[in-house]
């Protein structure tokens, strides 16, 4: 595995809720990636800033720094790391709104099943990485 | 009478005979005509006493009446401005004048529009006066009723509920009588009710989520090889949670419908495309309850500009609940066609609209219900205890989002024989709406 490969399969899954991130964590390890897990906004640009993600799956609702916070943030620093909002907010502005911001996907939890998550994770990282891994 | 005139005469004209006949004629004449004068003088008498009594009670009922009115003017706790043909204000109640913090005799004569500045609450412009209730109602010679925002001369503003009734004398328009209620509490009231389900909705979706991606996890065997008991408990508590996103979804547009923040936004729709899409999706639902689906569309139907996902909550509500309350082995026809008001009786006569029909072989809406289907949070006896999987929201989700866009449901049914709903959209589209948050 190269290292284009290894960062490909890594996934920083941004979510403040424990179960539905460890949720997120065992489905997407279950696919071949490699998650790790931030709980707040805060902890999810240091971990940006660290190390680089094949995809982000975001929370809107986050403490300390809301998902559209980082996203901004993203953008101020050219990182350009794919982002999947996770909300339980569906609003067609808050959507049209991420969307702007370069959120490649809104999913409204609630009405998402997790394994459709992982294959919009799968179709953003590049075919062959996830799946060879 | 007689001998006293005979005197008269005698003494008047000496030697006159009034024994002769032509004389005693003439006194008996004279006599006559002095009875039936007694008799005229009698019978004026008694009516000028019957209308002064008359006149009497009038007044006292008129005293009596006024009394009444001013009291019930002064109970009342809404304000009420009765104005002349000129839209000049002739009276206010005690509300009236505390609602507006000014005084009765400063406020006569002058207008509505000249006391308080009126705000349109779509635009939050100045309504200019031609426009408001009261003139308005007197022109048109209608009630008038309108929701704005007032602001006094202080500066100070409140929303007020405004009634405007014309009233006439001998035909003719007299003036207005106009209530005003200021509704700032209720609006807050209900604003406060509404906004807390919208929280609790979205708070509620979490845990929702929770559940629904662990179970499917288990049952994707994720966790290790499940056996098929535990495969069934584990779909009962998937379809349980779906069940719960979906209760949570209604009452979260069902909040939105009432805090008038849902929008409305027209973009080219083809029902015909959205009818197969949303039947597809109830694919697994029409082979479980083993249902003959029949869809009929008229070939060419138009696009039209509607709102997309308000149509698919159309289409989905009324053809699930077809399936929900239609026995096994029975039959569902989804219709697309266009067709004129008139033909239908309903909509405007002259205009032309998409007419979507569900028609099921189902359990049927009891008749002494009917009018109730629509209601929030009703569901019919007859299907209670037959399917439990309902939120009752779901029809007063399809006529309230039909009311806001110019279109129209009703339904024909028949208690175990089946229902038909039909819903019409206008052929020139739905009616935009602006407002803060989409439905779900």
């Amino acid at each position: 595995m190269d290292q284009a490969g290894q960062k490909e399969k890594k996934i920083l899954v941004v979510e403040d809720e424990r179960p539905l991130n460890n949720a997120l964590q065992a489905a997407l390890t279950h696919a071949g990636f490699t998650p790790s897990p931030a709980y707040d906004g805060e902890q999810a640009l240091e971990c940006l800033s660290k190390d680089t993600y094949g995809a982000v799956l975001l929370d809107l609702l986050l403490p300390k720094l809301s998902g559209l916070d980082v996203m901004a943030k993203m953008a101020e620093r050219k990182d350009f790391t794919p982002v999947i909002v996770i909300t339980n907010m569906g609003q067609e502005e808050t959507k049209q709104e991420v969307t702007n911001m370069g959120a490649i996907q809104y999913l409204v939890k609630s009405e998402t099943s997790i394994s459709d998550i992982i294959k919009h994770v799968q179709s953003l990282v590049k075919p062959g990485y996830a799946q060879n891994a | 009478m007689h001998k006293t005139l005979e005197r008269q005469i005698k003494k008047f004209l000496s030697g006159a005979d009034v024994s002769a006949p032509h004389w005693q004629d003439f006194l008996t004449s004279i006599d006559q005509a002095y009875i039936h004068f007694d008799e005229d003088r009698q019978l004026m008498n008694r009516s000028l006493e019957i209308s002064s009594r008359e006149l009497m009670d009038f007044n006292e009922k008129i005293a009596t009446e006024k009394a009444k009115g001013d009291i019930v003017l002064e109970s009342i706790s809404d304000a009420l401005f009765v104005t002349e043909k000129n839209a000049t204000i002739s009276l206010i109640n005690k509300s009236g004048e505390i609602l507006l913090d000014c005084d009765s005799d400063a406020m006569k004569g002058k207008m509505f529009s000249d006391l308080v500045l009126s705000i349109n609450l779509e635009n939050g412009e100045s309504v200019p006066p031609e426009k408001q209730p009261i003139q308005m109602a007197i022109s048109t010679g209608n009630k008038v009723t309108g929701t704005f925002l007032l602001v006094k001369k202080d500066s100070s503003r409140f929303l007020a509920q405004i009634s405007a009734n014309p009233y006439t004398i001998n035909h003719q328009i007299a003036g207005v009588a106009c209530i005003v209620r200021d509704v700032t509490k209720e609006k807050e009231i209900d604003r406060a009710k509404s906004e807390f389900v919208s929280l609790a909705s979205h708070q509620l979706r979490t845990p929702l989520s929770t559940i629904g991606w662990y179970t499917e996890m288990l049952l994707a065997g994720d966790a290790g090889a499940i056996n098929d008991e535990q495969k069934g408990y584990l779909e009962e508590i998937y379809h349980g949670n779906k069940r719960m996103v979906d209760l949570v979804n209604a009452l979260l547009n069902v909040s939105r419908i009432e805090l008038g923040t849902f929008m409305l936004t027209p973009e080219p729709v083809d029902f015909v495309e959205l009818s197969k899409s949303v039947i597809k999706e109830v694919q697994p639902q029409i082979h479980e309850h083993v249902l003959n689906f029949e869809e009929k569309y008229q070939p060419n139907l138009p696009v039209v500009p509607a709102d997309g996902k308000l149509s698919r909550i159309l289409f989905q509500n009324l053809i699930t609940n077809a399936i929900k309350y239609t026995p096994p082995n029975g039959k569902v026809i989804v219709s697309l066609s266009t067709a004129l008001g008139k033909d239908m009786g309903h909509g405007n006569p002259t205009e032309e609209y998409v007419l979507f029909s569900v028609a099921d072989t189902g359990y049927g809406i009891p008749k002494k219900q009917a009018d109730k289907i629509f209601t929030k949070l009703f569901r019919a006896d007859n299907v209670r205890e037959k399917e439990t999987d309902g939120t009752g929201l779901g029809l007063y989700l399809v006529r309230s989002v039909l009311e806001a866009c110019g279109g129209e449901v009703w339904f024909d049914s028949e208690e175990n024989k089946g229902t038909t709903f039909y819903v019409i959209v206008p052929l020139s589209g739905m009616r935009a709406k602006k407002g803060e948050k989409a439905l779900i």
